[in-house]
């Protein structure tokens, strides 16, 4: 079963404690700890009763990452190891497995989507031999071409056990068209069973990833019953809405205009669902559905009811 | 023992757009007798019926865990 997890990074200034609170108003499967320095024993254990695993620690710096007392540590945590992307050498990796393999922990080496550092590094882990490595796949998807991710996945298998996705959570709407359900297509079809850590992307706000994890909308703008904007017509921009509460704000959108009135809904997907979803809730030949606008971003469509 | 891993599609990483095609990509890439996990963060139950207004007598739809936070149902090809 795959996990998604909140990294702590994306809620600056909370302690692990503090953000494995937050993980269940999202349902949320654990948390991925950015290290600043090594942890100390006693800290370790108190992070294994924390509300949800501990499912990595991230070391973001090489001082930190080539640290074999962290192979201890992870051991006592029982949570692989994920190092950033190019803060280790790679020529120090063969005996950072051995110190990882002697604590029965694990080490995942962190790459871009870029195939070349993936073979590389899938090269090391075969050359070592050593069930401590495996790889961390790090996904930006603002930054990243996404269209390689296929080949990507074959070069790492079977040495792929994390996935850190940076942005997701309150900024995916940002990814649109981006890929970003490509690659998680092509990781289902591989049966991938490791964790997807939820990170923010460089340029997110704090507070946008505060809200999301405490369970709100990210727009917050009270836009879910929409906008009386003439007699007889509503105009709701789904696009504001998050996914799961989109069931409910068109629903009680359409209730509020009531027969004979129109709801304009502005969405950023064919909004075909939206006419599945009133097909199965309402009664048959209530309402019309006609298209105004058919993509590629934007979507618009009116729900005329029948009198 | 070997286990095979079921093949789980967590939509909640997917952004907006994406969401419904990629749960289509990932039935369609199923072989018959195959089933995959779909992960929501709300019932997605419309999607059933855009499932039985396009692959009607193709799929069976078992849910698995049902809210409050979080929706697992077992989408099978058959």
């Amino acid at each position: 079963m795959t996990r998604l997890a909140l990294s702590t990074a994306a809620l600056p200034g909370r302690t692990p404690a503090e953000v494995a609170r937050a993980c269940a108003p999202r349902g949320l499967a654990g948390i991925e700890i950015v290290l600043d320095a090594v942890p100390s024993e006693s800290t370790a254990r108190a992070w294994r009763a924390l509300d949800v695993p501990v499912i990595a620690l991230r070391a973001e710096t090489g001082e930190v990452g080539a640290s074999p007392e962290l192979a201890r540590i992870a051991g006592i945590l029982e949570a692989p190891v994920v190092l950033a992307p190019d803060r280790v050498a790679l020529a120090r990796i063969p005996a950072l497995a051995r110190a990882y393999a002697s604590h029965g922990a694990t080490l995942l080496l962190g790459h871009r989507t870029r195939l070349a550092e993936v073979r590389r590094a899938a090269a090391l882990v075969e050359t070592v031999g050593s069930v401590a490595l495996g790889l961390a796949w790090e996904i930006r998807p603002l930054d990243d071409d996404l269209s390689r991710a296929t080949q990507l996945l074959i070069a790492a298998e079977p040495h792929m056990l994390h996935v850190r996705l940076h942005g997701g959570g309150p900024e995916q709407r940002a990814h649109d068209g981006r890929g970003v359900g490509e690659v998680f297509v092509q990781l289902a079809l591989s049966r991938y069973a490791g964790a997807i850590a939820l990170a923010p992307s460089c340029d997110a706000s704090p507070e946008l990833w505060a809200r999301w994890a405490a369970g709100s909308s990210p727009s917050g703008c009270g836009s879910r019953g929409g906008a009386l904007v003439a007699e007889g017509r509503l105009e709701l921009d789904v696009r504001a809405v998050e996914p799961k509460d989109r069931i409910d704000a068109v629903l009680s959108s359409y209730d509020v205009v009531g027969p004979g009135g129109t709801l304009g809904l502005i969405v950023d997907h064919d909004p075909d669902c939206m006419s599945h979803l009133l097909t199965a809730t309402q009664p048959e030949g209530s309402f019309r559905f006609e298209y105004l606008e058919r993509g590629p971003e934007t979507w618009r469509v009116d729900v005329v009811r029948r009198s | 023992m070997i286990t095979t891993q079921p093949i789980e599609l967590d939509v909640r990483t997917i952004p907006p757009r994406e969401k419904h095609p990629a749960i289509f990509r990932t039935f369609d890439a199923l072989e018959r007798g195959q089933a995959f996990v779909l992960v929501n963060d709300h019932d997605p139950f419309p999607l059933r019926h855009q499932f039985e207004a396009t692959r009607a007598g193709q799929y069976s739809w078992t849910y698995v865990q049902s809210g409050p936070v979080i929706w697992r149902v077992s989408i099978a090809k058959s």
